[in-house]
């Protein structure tokens, strides 16, 4: 065996006083692909946490019991399901899985991985850590923040908004006054001052002052009284 | 200086932390394989002492970077790979083109010769040149997986450390390589496999 290659790989290491890169650089890097991939799968379980929430909250307003009077006043179809999917938050789930996956194929043994794989496993710790995070109100929570932000708003499902329909049917906010007759004013989520008639079929709940509450019924187009025809408990 | 050691890979990279002047330990274990590997992927013989000085001081430099879970000549082979291909891909030169002796031909269908689809083939004496022929038509993807497999015999497992793709591509690969290898002898009037 000659040793010129051995000499001449000694002497550019001395020559430019080559060294081992410390130890702790490449703890950091591996670290930092872990942090990316848990941080993607965290990100990822937010998202699934908020759509949650999302749905939930529809189908809680949106379909009440015992079902409304005629004519329906809310779509309870696939339609209605499509329509209130949260885009946004199903984009952001997509990207984070989609860095999750570069970054555990980046950690040390991640490219022993299939492709396939790291994405389920990905998605799974997504969906069962956004459940999670639901229930400990996470999606909530994080819908609540971004909903103060307009073009979150408009890009998801806003419960405030569909029951500010009242010429459909749809009305709700916060009872501030009631009279003798049962009849009260209420003000609505965008702070108009309505005028409610309780129609004598109802038979659900009455409300109570400062009570935040949602009906279901007809507006009276001459009078601008809106004549509640079920009355239910707002529950967010 | 000692020309051989018995010192495991793990030992020497401790010693080459510490004293930069027992790397040529690992050097003189290693210089030889790499050497024959870097020339088999595509690297000149003028070219091959200068990608091996690259790849052992790219490895002198990232010894701390070595991760005892892997086999270390996995990953010293895929530091060599990597810079052989860079290194080539700098000269404008398609990676992963064999560049095979007569007697590395010789050697590979006598590897191959365990797989039962190629026995017969490798019963036969074919013409050297043709065989390198059709071996460097190969795929690049086909021609490494090949190259380590049968000419570098290295495990699956390896190949994978290596190439840092998992064991089930290693597999589909080589097996996709050596169909591609049959179509390429076949159009050169070599059926009989």
């Amino acid at each position: 065996m000659n040793n010129t290659l051995s000499k001449k790989i000694l002497s550019q290491i001395e020559s430019g006083d080559l060294t081992p890169l410390p130890r702790w650089r490449f703890i950091v890097l591996h670290t930092s692909f872990w942090i990316f991939a848990i941080a993607s799968v965290v990100i990822g379980a937010i998202a699934v946490a908020a759509t949650l929430f999302i749905f939930i909250d529809f189908y809680r307003h949106g379909l009440p019991l015992p079902p409304p009077p005629p004519p329906p006043p809310m779509r309870s179809t696939i339609i209605d399901f499509l329509q209130i999917i949260p885009l946004v938050w199903v984009v952001v789930f997509a990207v984070f899985i989609l860095i999750a996956q570069v970054s555990l194929k980046h950690t040390r043994s991640g490219y022993r991985y299939q492709l396939s794989s790291v994405v389920l496993v990905s998605v799974v710790a997504s969906i069962l850590l956004g459940s999670a995070f639901h229930l400990l109100g996470v999606g909530r929570a994080t819908h609540g923040l971004l909903e103060q932000a307009p073009p979150y708003r408009s890009m998801v499902y806003d419960a405030h908004a569909a029951w500010d329909r009242p010429t459909i049917g749809r009305l709700a906010g916060m009872v501030v006054a009631i009279e003798s007759s049962g009849d009260f004013s209420l003000v609505d989520f965008r702070g108009r001052l309505w005028r409610v008639r309780v129609a004598t079929s109802t038979k659900t709940l009455l409300p109570e002052a400062s009570s935040t509450i949602r009906m279901f019924g007809t507006l009276d187009p001459r009078s601008g009284t809106f004549i509640a025809q079920s009355i239910h408990e707002w529950e967010r | 200086m000692p020309k051989n050691t018995t010192e495991t890979d793990q030992e020497l990279v401790a010693a080459a932390i510490a004293d930069r002047q027992a790397f040529s330990h690992i050097v003189h274990r290693y210089e030889a394989p790499l050497g024959r590997y870097v020339r088999r992927v595509g690297a000149t013989e003028s070219d091959a002492d200068d990608v091996l000085q690259e790849v052992f001081v790219k490895l002198f430099i990232n010894l701390n970077d070595y991760d005892p879970h892997l086999k270390f000549s996995s990953w010293l082979y895929r530091i060599a790979h990597n810079e052989t291909v860079s290194f080539l891909r700098k000269k404008n030169i398609r990676p992963g083109v064999l560049t095979l002796s007569a007697e590395d031909v010789d050697f590979f269908f006598e590897q191959l010769a365990d797989e039962t689809d190629f026995a017969e083939l490798a019963s036969r004496r074919y013409d050297a040149q043709i065989v390198r022929e059709s071996l460097r038509e190969l795929a690049p993807r086909y021609a490494e997986v090949l190259t380590l497999r049968f000419l570098e015999e290295k495990s699956y497992s390896e190949i994978s450390d290596i190439l840092k793709v998992p064991e089930g591509t290693v597999a589909t690969l080589i097996n996709r390589g050596k169909q591609a290898l049959k179509g390429t002898l076949a159009t050169r009037g070599i059926t009989h496999i």
